[in-house]
């Protein structure tokens, strides 16, 4: 089962080259961003380290029994309600994000009422499957994509029109300090392990934490956030980058496949990213959903012996969502993204203390 | 039951699906590229496009069918949106492959319109921009004698699955946009021309433009030098004379390499080394496979020349092929650093090493 850890953590951070990261990487560029997403890359390990520890001296056991068994009520209830509209933030931001990529990029004469509801229809069925059933929708999905997902990254990069000297250039920048909400935004990158709380369940063997598996995991994110920044500017130049406001597509529109089925390869980008979008957002939901039925107690909720609780959480994630998008500007929408970003050092700090209380009450 | 609810709401889930966002292929029309020339006879410009006609089969087809159109108005945007009231179809954008501009505006704002076209999400990247004398509306009406039914000429010299050719400059409009506003780079255009009879196209030329200086036109052997030297395009041929000696060569590899050479923290000169691989393609004597060395020895001294010439004209009218960005690229970043090369380019001293190495003098001696 080890391997769904590393799937959990990669999809997370491919699932951010479409979303906000890569944009607020490049409004960073001569403000620090080269220092600060080595120093991202460092905190995310760490904090996938120290989590990876955790869950290990508990193996099958989620966060939500572990609050149940050592800490008071009150103190359970309030950091499972404060986890789950996190990952319900973390999971919407990469929904209203995709519904604008899609109404500007794939379908600009489509209302987007209907594009909302067709993504949150397949996005809520994930809310009524089983736990372990997310975890197969990965793998399935890591198996199909990643191919094309290699094949496309390799494309942008091994390109005549992609510029060495533009990459130099922003890694000439390399003598600023690091900037905050950079710095955020690389750690956002392996936001995937938080999910552990949900799906310990299913790692009943201690995960092996040596020198080879943190290496992959910090040469894998390194590879992932060098990429997210350094392929929009190879492509895209340096100088007026930050006016793109969604980089990668248009990096993804600059390429060209000169002997491919279509010769514009977005349509083939959006496609792929949509899957791994929809997976990262079911990750996402599926965790809140369950976060919020441990704090509510709506196991039981139930009607005739059916568990009505995913039902519950489907409709409340989707009107949210639903009125989000409807009222929510992109200019809105990134400034509230970049705020949770910011925000995301206080998640890890509550993680720790929460972390800290349960080892120390376990060891009593 | 489950399972047949579900297969329910999947079946019932396609009635909202009607294909190309609700409107239908027949109610579409493709418009293959589009031109803009400066306003006959107020401030603003003319647009005109170039839309490409469906045919039931190719079989049946004599040749290809384009309609065009044409319309003044103060801005491109406004321009697009009064044609769509001449026109009963939607006009379909995505399949714009080529923006042509006439040469005259690339002298002034260029910005104010090119903006349009990567602003609109539904215009490919990857269109073409190409430069037109004498205008843009008269290059997209041109349809030459060898074109086919099903392909328009016009893309075909641009996308390397047709002709190759070293004459050819390619510019894509992320490309353009990038080095038109890039600091430290220029950008190269393709011109596009007719001959008198109206029934040909000829790309042989570029132009270059940047923010902030005047755009200048680079005869043929320029663009060559361009296109082989920047974007490694090979069979390119070069002349060289020696008394009653010429002969051509014939250039499969160039491969070039610059660095900007800096003393007390000034840029002092620019190093290019150029090695330039082939054969000798034609002579008007007999040659002498002894004597290659002597051959290499002409060549180096005759392309040098060219090379000079090249780097020169594009010095003095203050345009950047690169260097600048080289500079950028290797320094570590400070303020006023891009402006300390600008001052320095005009009269930077450029020190080119050529190495020609053919390898044969073809099938004769």
């Amino acid at each position: 089962m080890n391997r769904f850890l590393y799937y959990l953590i990669f999809i997370n951070m491919i699932a951010n080259i479409i979303a906000s990261v890569p944009r607020i990487l490049i409004l960073e560029k001569s403000n620090g961003a080269i220092i600060a997403m080595v120093l991202g890359t460092i905190a995310g390990l760490l904090i996938t380290y120290i989590t990876i520890k955790f869950y290990n001296a508990f193996p099958g056991k989620n966060l939500m029994e572990l609050l149940k068994i050592y800490t008071p009520k009150w103190f359970s209830i309030s950091v499972l309600i404060y986890f789950a509209a996190n990952w319900y933030i973390a999971g919407s931001i990469t929904l209203v994000t995709f519904t604008f990529v899609l109404i500007r990029f794939l379908t600009p004469e489509m209302p987007i009422i209907t594009i909302a509801i067709s993504l949150l229809i397949v996005v809520s069925s994930s809310l009524l499957i089983k736990t372990k059933s997310i975890l197969y929708m990965i793998e399935i999905t890591i198996v199909i994509f990643s191919p094309l997902i290699i094949f496309f990254l390799m494309k942008s990069v091994f390109n005549d029109v992609f510029e060495i000297d533009f990459v130099k250039i922003a890694l000439m920048h390399i003598n600023e300090l690091p900037n905050y909400s950079a710095f955020t935004a690389s750690t956002y990158l392996y936001i995937g392990i938080v999910n552990m709380a949900v799906f310990n369940t299913f790692f009943m063997k201690r995960i092996k934490l040596g020198i080879l598996p943190l290496l992959i995991l910090g040469a894998g994110g390194l590879f992932v956030i060098s990429l997210t920044y350094f392929v929009p500017i190879g492509i895209g130049g340096f100088d007026k980058i930050d006016d793109l406001i969604y980089p990668w597509i248009s990096t993804s529109d600059s390429i060209r496949m000169k002997f491919g089925i279509i010769e514009r390869l977005t349509f083939f980008f959006l496609l792929v990213f949509l899957a791994i979008a929809i997976l990262s957002i079911s990750i996402h939901w599926h965790g809140a959903c369950r976060l919020l039925q441990s704090a509510l107690g709506l196991e039981k909720f139930k009607w005739k012996g059916h568990d009505l609780s995913p039902i519950f959480c489907a409709i409340l994630f989707s009107f949210v969502s639903f009125l989000l998008i409807l009222y929510l500007s992109e200019g809105q929408l990134f400034s509230y993204t970049t705020y949770f970003f910011n925000l995301l050092p206080v998640f890890f700090g509550i993680s720790m203390v929460v972390f800290l209380v349960i080892k120390r009450r376990a060891a009593k | 039951m489950r399972v047949f609810t579900l297969a329910i709401i999947l079946l019932l889930s396609t009635v909202i699906q009607s294909g190309c966002a609700f409107k239908d292929i027949d109610k579409r029309i493709l418009i293959v590229a589009i031109g803009i020339d400066p306003a006959e006879n107020s401030e603003g410009y003319k647009v005109t496009l170039k839309i490409a006609l469906p045919v039931a089969s190719v079989k049946q087809a004599s040749g290809p069918r384009f309609a065009y159109f044409t319309e003044e108005s103060e801005t491109v945007g406004e321009s697009l949106r009064i044609l769509e009231t001449h026109i009963d179809k939607v006009l379909e954008f995505g399949h714009v492959k080529a923006i042509v501009i006439n040469e005259e505006l690339f002298k002034d704002g260029i910005e104010d319109f090119m903006d349009y076209f990567t602003r609109r999400a539904d215009i490919q990247l990857i269109a073409y921009v190409i430069a037109a004398r004498p205008s843009a509306e008269e290059i997209l009406k041109i349809e030459p004698d060898t074109e086919a039914a099903s392909t328009v000429s016009l893309l075909n010299f641009f996308d390397d699955t047709g002709t190759e050719s070293p004459y050819i400059t390619t510019s894509f409009l992320f490309q353009f946009r990038r080095d038109y506003l890039g600091k430290g780079i220029d950008s190269f255009v393709p011109i596009i021309e007719t001959n008198e009879e109206k029934n040909e196209l000829i790309v042989n030329k570029a132009i270059v433009s940047g923010e902030g200086s005047d755009p200048i036109v680079l005869d043929q052997i320029k663009t060559k030098y361009y296109n082989s030297l920047f974007k490694s395009k090979a069979g390119m041929d070069y002349k060289v004379e020696d008394d009653n000696l010429t002969f051509m060569l014939y250039i499969d590899k160039v491969k070039m390499s610059y660095k900007i050479i800096e003393e007390d923290k000034k840029p002092t000169s620019i190093k290019i080394n150029a090695k330039f691989v082939g054969i000798i393609g034609q002579s008007n004597h007999a040659l002498s496979q002894d004597k290659l060395n002597h051959y290499n020895e002409l060549s180096e001294k005759a392309i040098k020349e060219k090379m000079t010439d090249f780097f020169k004209t594009l010095q003095e009218a203050g345009l950047d092929p690169g260097f600048g960005l080289r500079y950028r690229a290797t320094r570590l970043n400070s303020d006023g650093l891009y402006e300390k090369w600008e001052e320095a380019y005009k009269d930077l001293p450029i020190d080119i090493n050529v190495t020609v190495k053919l390898k044969s003098t073809g099938a004769l001696e």
